[in-house]
């Protein structure tokens, strides 16, 4: 017997762990043509996971002072071996997962994976989705540079315009009047401790509600009668998600290489806005809608119109799926999957006006370069890539392989149940 | 004669959970208010004026920035010599704004609004005119206050 087997035998014999796991044993991932969306949920765990990994190793060097924050990240940067990768992998990865959310919320709204009985999944995905947002937002402040004081700046004073709430908002993200030294602090417990504690939860909550209630499939294949039989999750669904895991931290690793995280100029609050100065990329469309906007809408300012939107459009983005529970789905749903491909386009189109209409950023200090990767640095990435690489068609091919045996009816099927798309 | 009551409004039990409902409730409201106030500390007051020396080098149409406390601001010697100071903080979302010596006008570079030399509003989104300072000479320096100064009679 195993080692793994007798630690298994050991801990199932005090704690009984046959219940507990039955439900993974029973999982099953509906097949159908839209199948492939169910990777991204995944695909956003893998990387939630890769941000705390490299997140505790950054706080090793990092300081959260506004004197020392910028030093201490060049110094990640240049001097500390393997330092540009760690960083690069967060940086990038904190794009690849806000995009990933993206597609898998798209993908929930599109195949109205939301309706009843999983209203709380949809529920906890959206907090989640505001919480890797809030990550994203107080995360870019963190390197002290030109370009995150000025987008923290206009944000929290974007988050002062709230009705009623606004000026205690502001007042507390920003620790005092100012974006300063108290709201560098501020933003380093909020980015280390209060989200990721809150995220945790929520995480939990969500994978649990995944779980509990299986994995929905969308009403027209439910229609027809497909979906389910089910592919087992274990092992052949995680055949699949551990290779899809891979090929992200092969894409990781090649566009750290390629454009690593960037510096800029350490931030100085005495010198102006630099000319093309703008958010990160998941804010652009919000950011050139601000600019869009005249001074006053119908007699009502710019700025609070542009925050009670903002939040009306959150709000029914969250509530407005809860309220579509019919499994035959009616006007509702198909006025959502409008509304959604909308939001969408709409985002999209301004992310690409915000690209193309804005000069290209410039800064008051000569920004810190980045060094290029050495000789030795491709190497060892070419030797990571080939061994992910090859790891990642591994998995493939074995999942494939049962894909066969279980066509030619030679696998126990005793440990993948029939599937209850209900 | 005694008053009995056949039902009470209100039984021991129910009293109970409501004092103990009222009491949580208490002791959240009261830690609540330290904890705000901790969370929400008072901005300092800004200074009454700010010293910008002589200025006799800051030639024509430019302008040099300075911290009126902890606000980014500055001072521009306009096209005509006159002077003008102004809080730099954009009327619009609170970036800091620079002086155009080209198109001769203070301009906000995060949403493109442009002010003219008196801070007041020209174009894009800013609601506002800037914030402008009260200038005056003291010992041959230049001063920039918030509010004018009180008139000599009533010092």
């Amino acid at each position: 017997m195993g080692l793994g087997r007798r630690t298994y035998g050991w801990l199932d014999e005090r704690l009984d762990l046959g219940p507990l796991l039955e439900p993974l044993r029973r999982k099953t991932v509906p097949r159908h043509r839209h199948s492939l969306w169910y990777l991204f949920g995944g695909m956003a765990l893998t990387l939630m996971v890769v941000q705390i990994l490299t997140g505790v190793l950054l706080m090793l060097y990092y300081r959260p002072t506004v004197e020392a924050a910028h030093p201490s990240v060049v110094r990640i940067m240049t001097d500390i071996p393997g330092g540009a990768m760690i960083r690069s992998f967060h940086s990038w990865g904190a794009t690849l997962l806000v995009a990933v959310l993206a597609i898998h919320a798209l993908s929930t709204l599109l195949l109205a994976a939301y309706r009843r009985p999983r209203e709380l999944t949809w529920l906890t995905g959206c907090l989640l989705l505001a919480l890797v947002l809030a990550f994203g937002f107080s995360g870019y402040l963190l390197p002290w540079n030109e370009r995150a004081y000025f987008a923290t700046r206009v944000g929290t004073d974007l988050a002062g315009e709230v009705p009623l709430i606004g000026a205690g908002l502001e007042s507390l993200l920003r620790g005092g009047e100012e974006v300063g030294p108290d709201t560098l602090s501020r933003f380093f417990a909020l980015h280390v401790a209060v989200l990721p504690g809150i995220t945790l939860m929520l995480l939990a909550g969500h994978l649990w509600l995944i779980q509990r209630l299986g994995v929905s499939s969308p009403p027209s294949v439910v229609r027809r009668g497909g979906g389910r039989r089910g592919l087992p999750f274990f092992p052949d669904f995680a055949l699949r998600d551990a290779a899809v895991a891979l090929g992200l931290l092969v894409l990781l690793a090649t566009l750290g290489m390629l454009w690593p995280a960037e510096l800029g100029a350490q931030a100085d609050p005495l010198q102006p806005a630099p000319e093309g100065i703008a958010p990160e990329w998941f804010f652009l469309f919000m950011f050139q809608t601000l600019k869009a906007l005249p001074q006053t809408v119908a007699g009502i300012p710019q700025g609070p119109l542009f925050v009670v939107l903002t939040l009306i459009v959150g709000l029914l983005f969250v509530f407005l799926p809860m309220r579509d529970g019919r499994e035959a789905g009616g006007r509702l749903r198909a006025g959502l999957r409008i509304a959604a491909l909308a939001l969408a386009g709409y985002a999209v189109a301004m992310t690409i006006y915000a690209w193309v209409a804005n000069p290209a950023p410039t800064s008051n200090a000569t920004p810190v370069e980045v060094p290029r990767p050495t000789a030795d640095d491709w190497i060892a990435w070419g030797v990571f890539v080939a061994l992910a690489g090859l790891t990642a068609v591994g998995l493939l091919l074995l999942a494939r392989h049962r894909e066969k045996m279980r066509r030619l009816g030679l696998l126990d099927e005793s440990e993948g149940g029939e599937h209850d798309s209900a | 004669m005694t008053l009995r009551l056949k039902e009470s409004l209100f039984d021991r039990r129910q009293f109970l959970r409501w004092l103990a409902g009222l009491g949580g409730a208490g002791v959240a409201a009261s830690a609540f208010t330290p904890v705000w106030r901790f969370l929400t500390p008072f901005a300092d007051a800004p200074p009454e004026a700010v010293d910008l020396g002589n200025l006799a080098d800051l030639p024509a149409n430019a302008a040099r920035p300075f911290m009126y406390g902890q606000w980014a601001s500055m001072v521009v010697r306009r096209p005509d010599g006159t002077l003008a100071a102004f809080n730099a903080r954009c009327t619009h979302a609170d970036c800091t704004v620079s002086y155009d010596s080209q198109r001769r006008c203070i301009l906000c570079a995060c949403h493109d609004g442009v002010y003219d030399l008196d801070g007041g509003n020209v174009s894009g989104p800013p609601p506002r005119p800037l914030q402008r300072y009260h200038l005056d000479q003291r010992d041959g320096n230049v001063v920039a206050r918030l509010h004018p100064p009180a008139e000599p009679g009533e010092e």
